[in-house]
Protein backbone atom coordinates (compact mmCIF):
# COMPACT_ATOMS: atom_id res chain seq x y z
CA UNK A 1 0.00 0.00 0.00
CA UNK A 2 1.70 3.47 -1.07
CA UNK A 3 1.68 6.59 1.64
CA UNK A 4 2.10 10.13 0.21
CA UNK A 5 4.41 12.36 2.41
CA UNK A 6 5.03 15.90 1.80
CA UNK A 7 7.92 17.46 3.39
CA UNK A 8 8.93 20.83 2.54
CA UNK A 9 12.41 19.60 1.60
CA UNK A 10 11.87 16.67 -0.75
CA UNK A 11 8.54 17.35 -1.80
CA UNK A 12 5.66 14.60 -2.62
CA UNK A 13 6.92 11.80 -2.15
CA UNK A 14 5.12 7.80 -1.79
CA UNK A 15 6.49 5.13 0.20
CA UNK A 16 5.03 1.87 1.28
CA UNK A 17 2.25 2.09 4.13
CA UNK A 18 -0.82 3.67 4.33
CA UNK A 19 -1.96 7.58 5.09
CA UNK A 20 -1.62 10.82 4.04
CA UNK A 21 1.17 13.45 6.22
CA UNK A 22 1.43 16.70 5.93
CA UNK A 23 4.72 17.70 7.44
CA UNK A 24 5.60 21.67 7.01
CA UNK A 25 7.99 23.65 9.06
CA UNK A 26 11.67 23.65 8.31
CA UNK A 27 13.65 20.44 9.12
CA UNK A 28 16.96 22.42 9.16
CA UNK A 29 15.51 24.20 12.09
CA UNK A 30 13.86 22.02 14.04
CA UNK A 31 10.32 22.88 14.17
CA UNK A 32 8.46 20.65 12.18
CA UNK A 33 4.76 19.33 11.93
CA UNK A 34 2.48 16.83 10.98
CA UNK A 35 -1.06 16.77 9.95
CA UNK A 36 -2.09 13.16 8.97
CA UNK A 37 -5.05 12.29 7.74
CA UNK A 38 -6.30 8.99 9.12
CA UNK A 39 -8.81 6.52 9.26
CA UNK A 40 -8.81 3.47 11.95
CA UNK A 41 -11.74 0.89 12.11
CA UNK A 42 -13.03 -2.52 14.46
CA UNK A 43 -15.25 -5.15 14.02
CA UNK A 44 -16.40 -5.81 17.26
CA UNK A 45 -19.48 -7.81 18.60
CA UNK A 46 -21.95 -6.36 20.54
CA UNK A 47 -22.28 -6.93 24.15
CA UNK A 48 -24.62 -10.17 26.05
CA UNK A 49 -26.93 -7.83 28.49
CA UNK A 50 -25.11 -5.02 28.52
CA UNK A 51 -25.63 -1.30 26.83
CA UNK A 52 -22.26 -0.08 26.42
CA UNK A 53 -18.94 -1.68 25.11
CA UNK A 54 -15.56 -0.05 25.17
CA UNK A 55 -13.41 -0.78 22.16
CA UNK A 56 -10.05 -1.43 21.31
CA UNK A 57 -10.09 1.52 18.93
CA UNK A 58 -7.48 4.54 20.37
CA UNK A 59 -7.37 7.93 19.03
CA UNK A 60 -3.77 10.07 19.67
CA UNK A 61 -3.45 13.17 21.45
CA UNK A 62 -4.03 16.12 19.68
CA UNK A 63 -6.43 14.64 17.33
CA UNK A 64 -9.42 15.87 15.46
CA UNK A 65 -12.48 13.19 14.79
CA UNK A 66 -14.30 14.35 11.81
CA UNK A 67 -16.69 11.09 10.98
CA UNK A 68 -17.30 8.05 12.15
CA UNK A 69 -19.60 5.18 10.15
CA UNK A 70 -21.32 2.17 11.69
CA UNK A 71 -22.45 -0.95 9.78
CA UNK A 72 -24.21 -4.07 10.75
CA UNK A 73 -22.38 -6.98 9.65
CA UNK A 74 -24.55 -9.72 11.65
CA UNK A 75 -27.62 -7.96 12.92
CA UNK A 76 -28.36 -8.30 16.85
CA UNK A 77 -31.46 -10.41 17.58
CA UNK A 78 -32.62 -7.68 20.14
CA UNK A 79 -34.08 -4.48 18.49
CA UNK A 80 -31.90 -1.39 20.05
CA UNK A 81 -29.87 1.16 18.51
CA UNK A 82 -26.12 2.63 18.74
CA UNK A 83 -26.72 6.10 20.82
CA UNK A 84 -23.50 7.46 20.92
CA UNK A 85 -20.32 7.31 20.28
CA UNK A 86 -18.13 8.50 23.81
CA UNK A 87 -14.35 8.50 25.27
CA UNK A 88 -13.82 6.05 28.39
CA UNK A 89 -14.27 9.07 30.18
CA UNK A 90 -17.75 9.37 29.34
CA UNK A 91 -16.53 12.53 27.68
CA UNK A 92 -19.29 12.48 24.70
CA UNK A 93 -17.82 13.18 20.81
CA UNK A 94 -20.98 12.09 18.84
CA UNK A 95 -24.36 12.12 19.80
CA UNK A 96 -27.83 11.16 18.26
CA UNK A 97 -26.14 8.00 16.18
CA UNK A 98 -29.55 6.61 16.20
CA UNK A 99 -28.12 3.49 14.47
CA UNK A 100 -29.99 0.13 14.33
CA UNK A 101 -28.37 -3.04 15.32
CA UNK A 102 -30.83 -5.28 14.72
CA UNK A 103 -30.77 -5.20 10.72
CA UNK A 104 -28.53 -4.84 8.04
CA UNK A 105 -26.70 -1.52 7.42
CA UNK A 106 -24.23 1.52 7.35
CA UNK A 107 -24.47 5.05 8.90
CA UNK A 108 -21.98 7.77 8.61
CA UNK A 109 -22.27 10.63 11.86
CA UNK A 110 -20.52 13.04 12.34
CA UNK A 111 -19.68 15.51 15.97
CA UNK A 112 -21.94 18.20 16.26
CA UNK A 113 -18.94 20.73 16.91
CA UNK A 114 -15.13 19.60 16.01
CA UNK A 115 -13.13 18.95 19.22
CA UNK A 116 -9.69 18.75 19.79
CA UNK A 117 -8.76 15.56 21.98
CA UNK A 118 -6.69 16.32 25.47
CA UNK A 119 -5.30 13.00 25.54
CA UNK A 120 -5.47 9.94 23.88
CA UNK A 121 -8.53 8.49 24.04
CA UNK A 122 -10.02 5.11 24.15
CA UNK A 123 -13.48 4.58 22.25
CA UNK A 124 -16.89 3.51 23.68
CA UNK A 125 -20.32 2.95 22.30
CA UNK A 126 -23.52 3.45 23.96
CA UNK A 127 -26.94 1.70 23.14
CA UNK A 128 -30.35 2.37 23.93
CA UNK A 129 -30.81 -0.76 26.12
CA UNK A 130 -29.10 -4.44 26.57
CA UNK A 131 -28.28 -6.50 23.16
CA UNK A 132 -28.28 -10.25 22.90
CA UNK A 133 -25.14 -9.96 21.90
CA UNK A 134 -24.66 -12.42 18.46
CA UNK A 135 -24.94 -9.07 16.32
CA UNK A 136 -20.98 -7.98 15.00
CA UNK A 137 -20.85 -4.46 13.83
CA UNK A 138 -18.02 -2.49 12.27
CA UNK A 139 -16.71 0.47 13.20
CA UNK A 140 -14.77 3.00 10.91
CA UNK A 141 -13.43 6.86 12.26
CA UNK A 142 -11.59 9.15 10.63
CA UNK A 143 -9.35 12.24 11.96
CA UNK A 144 -6.61 15.26 11.80
CA UNK A 145 -3.88 13.57 13.69
CA UNK A 146 -1.29 16.88 14.29
CA UNK A 147 2.04 15.77 15.78
CA UNK B 1 12.39 23.64 -0.12
CA UNK B 2 9.20 22.53 -2.07
CA UNK B 3 5.70 23.89 -1.97
CA UNK B 4 3.25 21.76 -3.34
CA UNK B 5 -0.19 23.30 -5.01
CA UNK B 6 -3.36 21.69 -6.39
CA UNK B 7 -5.87 23.29 -8.71
CA UNK B 8 -8.46 21.82 -10.32
CA UNK B 9 -7.04 23.44 -13.81
CA UNK B 10 -3.33 22.00 -13.32
CA UNK B 11 -3.93 19.38 -10.55
CA UNK B 12 -0.67 18.64 -8.68
CA UNK B 13 2.24 21.28 -8.97
CA UNK B 14 5.38 21.08 -6.78
CA UNK B 15 6.99 24.55 -7.44
CA UNK B 16 9.83 26.62 -5.42
CA UNK B 17 8.66 27.73 -1.73
CA UNK B 18 7.23 26.12 1.42
CA UNK B 19 3.90 24.84 2.89
CA UNK B 20 0.43 23.16 1.02
CA UNK B 21 -1.98 24.96 -0.88
CA UNK B 22 -5.17 23.10 -2.29
CA UNK B 23 -7.29 25.49 -4.58
CA UNK B 24 -10.61 23.63 -4.89
CA UNK B 25 -13.73 25.25 -7.16
CA UNK B 26 -13.74 26.78 -10.72
CA UNK B 27 -10.70 26.58 -12.91
CA UNK B 28 -12.03 29.85 -14.59
CA UNK B 29 -10.68 31.54 -10.99
CA UNK B 30 -14.59 32.86 -10.22
CA UNK B 31 -15.16 30.36 -7.13
CA UNK B 32 -11.91 29.23 -5.99
CA UNK B 33 -11.24 28.77 -2.17
CA UNK B 34 -7.81 27.87 -1.13
CA UNK B 35 -6.89 26.07 1.52
CA UNK B 36 -3.50 26.10 3.52
CA UNK B 37 -2.05 24.20 5.93
CA UNK B 38 1.14 26.00 7.12
CA UNK B 39 3.73 25.93 9.93
CA UNK B 40 5.03 29.32 12.20
CA UNK B 41 7.59 29.56 15.01
CA UNK B 42 8.73 31.82 17.05
CA UNK B 43 11.69 31.59 19.53
CA UNK B 44 12.23 34.55 22.69
CA UNK B 45 13.32 34.84 26.27
CA UNK B 46 11.40 35.48 28.67
CA UNK B 47 10.97 38.66 30.47
CA UNK B 48 12.63 37.84 34.04
CA UNK B 49 10.71 41.01 35.08
CA UNK B 50 7.00 40.39 34.16
CA UNK B 51 4.18 37.41 34.05
CA UNK B 52 3.63 38.33 30.48
CA UNK B 53 5.47 37.70 27.86
CA UNK B 54 5.16 38.84 24.27
CA UNK B 55 6.74 35.86 21.83
CA UNK B 56 7.02 37.46 18.32
CA UNK B 57 7.20 35.71 15.01
CA UNK B 58 10.20 36.11 12.60
CA UNK B 59 9.34 39.25 10.61
CA UNK B 60 7.50 39.11 7.91
CA UNK B 61 5.85 35.84 9.39
CA UNK B 62 2.30 36.46 10.78
CA UNK B 63 -0.70 34.45 12.35
CA UNK B 64 -2.93 34.88 9.22
CA UNK B 65 -6.78 36.00 9.94
CA UNK B 66 -9.12 33.65 8.75
CA UNK B 67 -6.78 30.69 10.24
CA UNK B 68 -7.72 27.79 12.34
CA UNK B 69 -5.32 26.39 15.04
CA UNK B 70 -5.05 22.96 14.40
CA UNK B 71 -2.01 22.26 17.35
CA UNK B 72 1.15 23.90 18.77
CA UNK B 73 4.44 22.37 20.23
CA UNK B 74 5.96 24.18 22.88
CA UNK B 75 9.67 23.76 23.89
CA UNK B 76 11.95 25.46 26.80
CA UNK B 77 14.91 25.86 25.13
CA UNK B 78 16.45 26.86 28.28
CA UNK B 79 14.34 25.65 31.05
CA UNK B 80 13.54 27.55 34.08
CA UNK B 81 16.22 27.88 36.84
CA UNK B 82 13.25 28.89 39.06
CA UNK B 83 9.85 26.46 39.64
CA UNK B 84 7.68 29.04 37.45
CA UNK B 85 4.66 27.92 35.76
CA UNK B 86 3.05 28.55 32.43
CA UNK B 87 -0.39 29.07 32.78
CA UNK B 88 -1.76 30.66 29.49
CA UNK B 89 -0.79 30.93 25.81
CA UNK B 90 -3.10 32.61 23.16
CA UNK B 91 -2.56 35.62 20.52
CA UNK B 92 -3.83 38.33 23.30
CA UNK B 93 -4.85 38.48 26.78
CA UNK B 94 -8.20 37.41 26.63
CA UNK B 95 -7.83 34.69 24.31
CA UNK B 96 -6.00 31.18 26.08
CA UNK B 97 -5.96 29.78 22.59
CA UNK B 98 -3.83 26.83 22.92
CA UNK B 99 -2.74 26.10 26.79
CA UNK B 100 -5.52 24.93 29.28
CA UNK B 101 -4.07 24.48 32.31
CA UNK B 102 -0.22 24.84 33.50
CA UNK B 103 3.10 23.97 31.92
CA UNK B 104 6.32 23.61 34.17
CA UNK B 105 8.83 25.79 32.55
CA UNK B 106 11.50 24.37 34.46
CA UNK B 107 11.13 21.23 31.97
CA UNK B 108 12.78 21.15 28.68
CA UNK B 109 10.13 18.54 27.36
CA UNK B 110 9.06 19.05 24.12
CA UNK B 111 4.72 19.53 24.92
CA UNK B 112 2.28 19.35 22.09
CA UNK B 113 -0.75 21.03 22.77
CA UNK B 114 -3.90 20.94 21.30
CA UNK B 115 -5.91 23.89 21.02
CA UNK B 116 -8.33 24.68 23.81
CA UNK B 117 -11.51 25.08 21.00
CA UNK B 118 -11.20 24.64 17.58
CA UNK B 119 -11.74 28.31 16.74
CA UNK B 120 -10.95 30.60 13.49
CA UNK B 121 -8.71 33.23 14.63
CA UNK B 122 -11.17 35.99 13.32
CA UNK B 123 -10.38 38.97 10.85
CA UNK B 124 -7.54 39.99 12.07
CA UNK B 125 -3.60 38.76 11.40
CA UNK B 126 -1.21 38.52 14.36
CA UNK B 127 2.44 38.64 14.49
CA UNK B 128 2.67 37.35 18.28
CA UNK B 129 1.79 35.31 21.05
CA UNK B 130 0.93 35.98 24.60
CA UNK B 131 2.52 33.97 26.99
CA UNK B 132 1.63 33.91 31.20
CA UNK B 133 3.61 32.70 33.97
CA UNK B 134 2.67 31.92 37.44
CA UNK B 135 5.80 34.10 38.78
CA UNK B 136 8.57 36.30 37.43
CA UNK B 137 10.79 33.53 35.48
CA UNK B 138 14.50 33.52 35.59
CA UNK B 139 16.51 36.07 33.38
CA UNK B 140 18.11 32.78 31.13
CA UNK B 141 14.65 30.99 30.09
CA UNK B 142 14.09 30.73 26.54
CA UNK B 143 11.28 29.81 24.70
CA UNK B 144 10.16 28.14 21.32
CA UNK B 145 6.28 27.70 20.27
CA UNK B 146 5.46 26.25 16.49
CA UNK B 147 1.86 26.54 15.66
CA UNK B 148 0.50 24.41 12.83
CA UNK B 149 -2.69 26.25 11.02
CA UNK B 150 -5.24 25.75 8.16
CA UNK B 151 -6.05 28.94 6.23
CA UNK B 152 -9.00 29.48 3.96
CA UNK B 153 -9.00 32.11 1.96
Amino acid sequence: MPKVQYTEKKGLVQTSGAGVDLTLGSSSEAHEMTTSFKVQTETFDLPAAASALTLDLEIPKCSILTSAKFEVLTPDTTNTTITALKSLTDDTLISGVAFAVNALGEKIVTPAALASLAADTTLKIELSGNTTGDGVVKLTVSYLQLS
Amino acid sequence: MIKLEYTEKKGLVQKPGAGVDLTLGGSTGQHEMTTTFKVIHATSSLDPQDTTHIITFPEGVVLPANSLILASKLEMLVPDADETNITALGISANDTLMLDGELSASSDEVVLLPPTALEFVGSESFDSVLLTTDDNPHEEAMIKITICYMQLQ
